[in-house]
């Protein structure tokens, strides 16, 4: 209830700012919220198959980079010569711009799905790493300790320690891949493609028509709150102990 | 029930220029208590994870019913003064996770947990988070592990030292208890003078002068478990007596 609120607050002074912001411009690239409103709604049968796909790109793209970085990332953060190894590549990978293979993958992949998801992936495959990794490093040794004097062999204190020892940075990972797999899969779906709320924003743009470009924006803003709340929940379900 | 034989023990860390612990010759006996008091950094710590086979001598040996002890064993039940349950497992979880740990069936592994949790007092906690828990409470669950797990070896390393004056004494009279009811053998590191003279059948003092030429005394204690008694008081003062820093360590 109290989150609803929140929701209602939030857009309510997000409204009024618009508002204020398209009087302020008055003009056509900035409509007025009443009118942006009115098109996403008219606009709805068009918006829902198009954020279904998206929606269905993301979700594709983060359970491919976390299901890989993950396991990869708590390895890395246990293991002092897998560390040595892999820490080096993973600096000299890391600051590249992910984006910069776009054109790689389009021609190896064709502008269906595969591209987007993959370059969505990648992204978050490696802040995934890092983040598990670290998270792993940093377990208190005590907690291993306690499972190592029972006798725990390796896969046993990866299951009873490491993994439940980072699940809440996991979590803060995931939330934080959130938010930049819907900015890439912007990118990507306008640059290449034709489906997903990216196509359709730019191609509203394309055409001028400013209420549907909001229309689609508005879709977009509640894909991330359907993801974050999606997260939440599962953040919720999983880690009771805190 | 096992024997415990430290042989000329010695332990240094690796990259470390002195050793922890140095040249520990120590029998115990099938069934034995034993309390360890000293000053800090002299080495009981490293001694109880020797114990409990988390680490390796550098020289010496011990041995456990006459092996050597290379790898943790399953009924060797290690008591820590924090950090002792995982936070993320409910009282049960943890009470259970030496059984789980060991293979036996999770059904078996949470009855028996159970009992133990309501033998010592914690039936209404059996669900509760170790964050919802008092500091006696923790290690009370601490102690269901062991006596679910059916241990024959107890170590503990300060295992009290985080709790109040009351649940101190109480956590004391449960571990006498326990320990004459169940016969395992315990070794109990603190720096509670009082304690060890509560818990220990023998008293090692592990003296700030424990060099070849100081080495530690063992004192054996007829008054476990009778404070209050002449014998008792006078041991603690002996103890306390051992324990004042020497004041030639430093020339030396
Ligand atoms: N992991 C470690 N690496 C290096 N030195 C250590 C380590 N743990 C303890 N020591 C050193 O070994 C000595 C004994 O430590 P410890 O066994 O913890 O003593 P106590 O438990 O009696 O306080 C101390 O000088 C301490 O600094
Ligand atoms: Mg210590």
């Amino acid at each position: 209830m109290r989150r609803l609120a929140g929701y209602l607050g939030a857009t309510l002074a997000l409204l009024a700012l618009w508002w204020l912001a398209s009087l302020a411009l008055r003009t056509p690239a900035l409509p007025a919220p009443p009118a942006a409103l009115a098109s996403f709604v008219a606009e709805l049968p068009a918006l829902i198959p198009q954020a279904g796909t998206s929606l269905a790109r993301i979700v594709m793209a983060m359970a491919l980079g976390t299901g890989l970085a993950l396991p990869l990332g708590l390895m890395i953060g246990r293991s002092r010569s897998l560390d040595a190894l892999a820490t080096p590549l993973l600096y000299l990978l890391y600051p590249i711009p992910k984006v910069v293979f776009l054109p790689v993958l389009l021609v190896l992949f064709g502008l269906g799905n595969a591209p987007k998801i993959i370059l969505i992936g990648l992204v978050i495959f490696f802040q995934t790493l890092i983040t598990a990794r670290d998270a792993a490093r940093n377990i208190a040794p005590e907690y291993l300790r306690v499972a190592r004097s029972l006798g725990a062999t390796k896969t046993q204190v990866a299951r009873h320690v490491v993994v439940p020892a980072t699940l809440p940075e996991v979590f803060t990972a995931l939330r934080i891949n959130a938010g930049t797999a819907i900015a890439i899969l912007f990118l990507a779906e306008s640059i290449a493609g034709a489906s997903g709320l990216g196509y359709y924003i730019v191609e509203a743009w394309g055409m001028l028509n400013y209420a549907a470009m909001f229309a689609g924006i508005i879709a977009m803003a509640l894909l991330g709150v359907v993801l974050y709340e999606a997260l939440t929940l599962a953040e919720r379900a999983l880690i009771r102990w805190k | 029930m096992p024997t415990l034989a430290f042989n000329h023990l010695s332990y240094t860390y690796p990259g470390a220029d002195n050793p922890a612990l140095t040249d520990l010759t120590l029998n115990l006996a099938d069934g034995a208590s034993l309390a360890i008091i000293g000053p800090s950094g002299c080495g009981k710590s490293t001694l109880l994870q020797l114990a409990a086979g988390l680490i390796q001598p550098t020289a010496g040996t011990l041995t456990i019913d006459g092996a050597p002890l290379l790898a943790p064993r399953r009924q060797t039940a290690f008591i820590l003064q924090n950090h002792g349950l995982l936070p993320w497992k409910t009282a049960l979880e943890n009470a259970a996770l030496g059984l789980i740990i060991a293979g036996t069936p999770r059904i078996t592994a949470f009855q028996r947990a159970q009992t133990a949790l309501t033998r010592l007092g914690l039936a209404d906690f059996v669900q509760a988070w170790p964050r919802e828990l008092s500091g006696g409470q923790i290690q009370r669950v601490a102690l269901a592990r062991a006596l679910a797990a059916d241990c024959d070896l107890l170590l503990a390393d300060e295992a009290l030292s985080a709790l109040d004056a009351l649940a101190r004494e109480d956590l004391q009279q449960l571990l006498l208890q326990l320990w004459r009811e169940q016969g395992y053998t315990q070794v109990l590191v603190t720096h509670d003078v009082d304690e060890a003279a509560f818990l220990g059948q023998r008293v090692l003092v592990m003296t700030p002068c424990s060099r070849p030429t100081h080495p530690s005394t063992l004192l054996d204690n007829p008054y476990m478990g009778q404070r209050d008694s002449d014998g008792f008081v006078a041991l603690t003062r002996q103890l306390r007596e051992l324990l004042k820093p020497c004041p030639h360590e430093d020339e030396q």
